[in-house]
């Protein structure tokens, strides 16, 4: 598999651009997309991490890496189209399951509120943002619609949301149709195949190999 | 006149003759940083660009409306942008048909900066559309910034999408001499005008040439334009 810590490969060695996760919490992780850009090879990370929380930050050394199965050529744009994303969406991007297809307007990048557009979260963002330039990660349709705990985290997410002040009704469009869950290991584990798209069985099989990684490391950052 | 002439204009800073460039696909340095006014243009004109009266009128009156060096942009740097295009504009409409020139223009996202065009009739429109459209872009891959060559080609495409003109993103993919750029800006070309696909005829065959030119050139790899078909 192509998951590297920091320690074993610096973030300067992506190509043009990669796949973060990092552990959060408690069984939650946190995802996002390293790239790079003309500043001395300076890496960033863009992610979502949480409602109207878009972030373009220095990556901390508790994530590891995923190289994803693309040409440096086809990252590069990757890189471009998420730097469009973070620029054209300042104000953030909802909190949300919607699937991540077709979610940023086609001509000025923003995120789209359509009838089922409700928001993303950090791992559809990922999706999403691979989407638009033009690279596929999942074959979406092969994600199983619920998965013991998803509701128990469906709940968890919903509660907080309220806690921090998000208005009711986004919170109870988010209950009434959460959909199958992306989670951010299936998606580390979709770039971590050796091609793209990935189906789910794959996906999940890498993914929880990068999970053990992850916790073998035990780093878990205090916030995302 | 002779040649195409390029006004690079940008927002946040008055305009100097520095960024007046002379045929702009092989000349792009210009030594004299003097802030470029209707005064400045003038005296460059008699000294350096003789003979150019239809530049000299097109500049002149758009100077009149650019700020001096004694006046900073400031905040008013993105409506002082907008004003010397729609000053632009005028002097396209007025002109047109009978000068023996023509005016181009790409303006960027969020009005931060323009390329503007003097362009003798005798040029092709559209291929000379097409190099000032790339001419700054290809600048910045030749400098090894590839990641800020992008980023303005996506602006700039997106920037017409926005505006709904697909004939002239459509005529620029028909027109663009792809042998020029890099493969690495193909790619961004063929990425950035992927959403608009169905409103863009001449992607098809764009994606074609842009398939053989980089098998020709030795950089095809599997799966590099996956996703991006037409």
């Amino acid at each position: 598999m192509r998951v590297y810590s920091p320690q074993e490969r610096p973030f300067t060695e992506i190509r043009n651009a990669a796949v973060a996760i990092a552990l959060i919490g408690t069984g939650q992780q946190h995802l996002g997309i390293l790239f790079k850009t003309d500043l001395g090879g300076e890496v960033k990370l863009g992610d979502l991490a949480w409602h109207h929380d878009l972030r373009e930050r220095n990556p901390k050394e508790h994530y590891l890496w995923i190289d994803p199965p693309i040409s440096p050529i086809r990252a590069l744009q990757v890189a471009v189209r998420c730097r469009q994303v973070l620029k054209a969406n300042q104000t953030g991007i909802p909190y949300g399951f919607s699937p991540p297809n077709d979610c940023f307007d086609q001509e000025t990048a923003r995120f789209l509120l359509g009838t089922s557009g409700v928001g993303l979260t950090c791992a559809t963002f990922v999706l999403a943002v691979f989407q638009s330039a033009g690279v596929k990660l999942a074959i979406l349709n092969t994600w199983p619609e619920k998965r013991a705990g998803d509701e128990k985290w469906v709940d968890s997410i919903c509660e907080s949301l309220l806690k921090d002040g998000v208005p009711a009704e986004h919170v109870e469009a988010l209950r009434k149709n959460p959909g199958a869950r992306y989670r951010p290991e299936d998606v580390a584990g979709c770039a971590a195949a050796d091609k793209v798209p990935s189906a789910f069985e794959l996906a999940n099989t890498l993914g929880l190999q990068i999970l053990q990684k992850l916790l073998a490391l035990n780093k878990p950052l205090e916030s995302s | 006149m002779n040649e195409p002439l390029m006004l690079s204009a940008r927002a946040n800073r008055p305009f100097t003759l520095k960024d007046l460039w002379r045929d702009t696909a092989r000349d792009t340095t210009t030594p004299d940083e003097r802030p470029l006014n209707r005064q400045v243009l003038v005296s460059a004109g008699r000294q350096q660009q003789a003979g150019k009266e239809d530049y000299l009128i097109v500049l002149s009156w758009l100077c009149a409306c650019i700020p001096s060096g004694e006046e900073e942009a400031g905040e008013d740097a993105e409506n002082n942008l907008r004003i010397l295009l729609r000053e632009f504009r005028t002097i396209k409409r007025h002109y047109r048909p009978s000068s023996n020139w023509w005016l181009i223009e790409w303006p960027d996202a969020n009005w931060q900066s323009a390329d503007l065009m003097v362009v003798p009739a005798r040029f092709p429109r559209e291929e000379t559309r097409s190099v000032a459209f790339f001419e700054p872009i290809i600048r910045l891959d030749r400098q090894g910034r590839i990641h800020s060559a992008l980023d303005l080609l996506y602006d700039r495409i997106d920037h017409y999408l926005r505006e709904a003109r697909f004939s002239d993103v459509d005529s620029l993919l028909a027109h663009t001499d792809i042998a020029s750029l890099s493969t690495s800006v193909i790619v961004g070309l063929l990425t950035a005008t992927l959403p608009a696909k169905s409103k863009l005829p001449s992607r098809a065959n764009l994606f074609k040439a842009a398939e053989a030119l980089i098998r020709k050139r030795g950089e095809w790899e599997d799966n590099l334009l996956t996703g991006l078909e037409p």
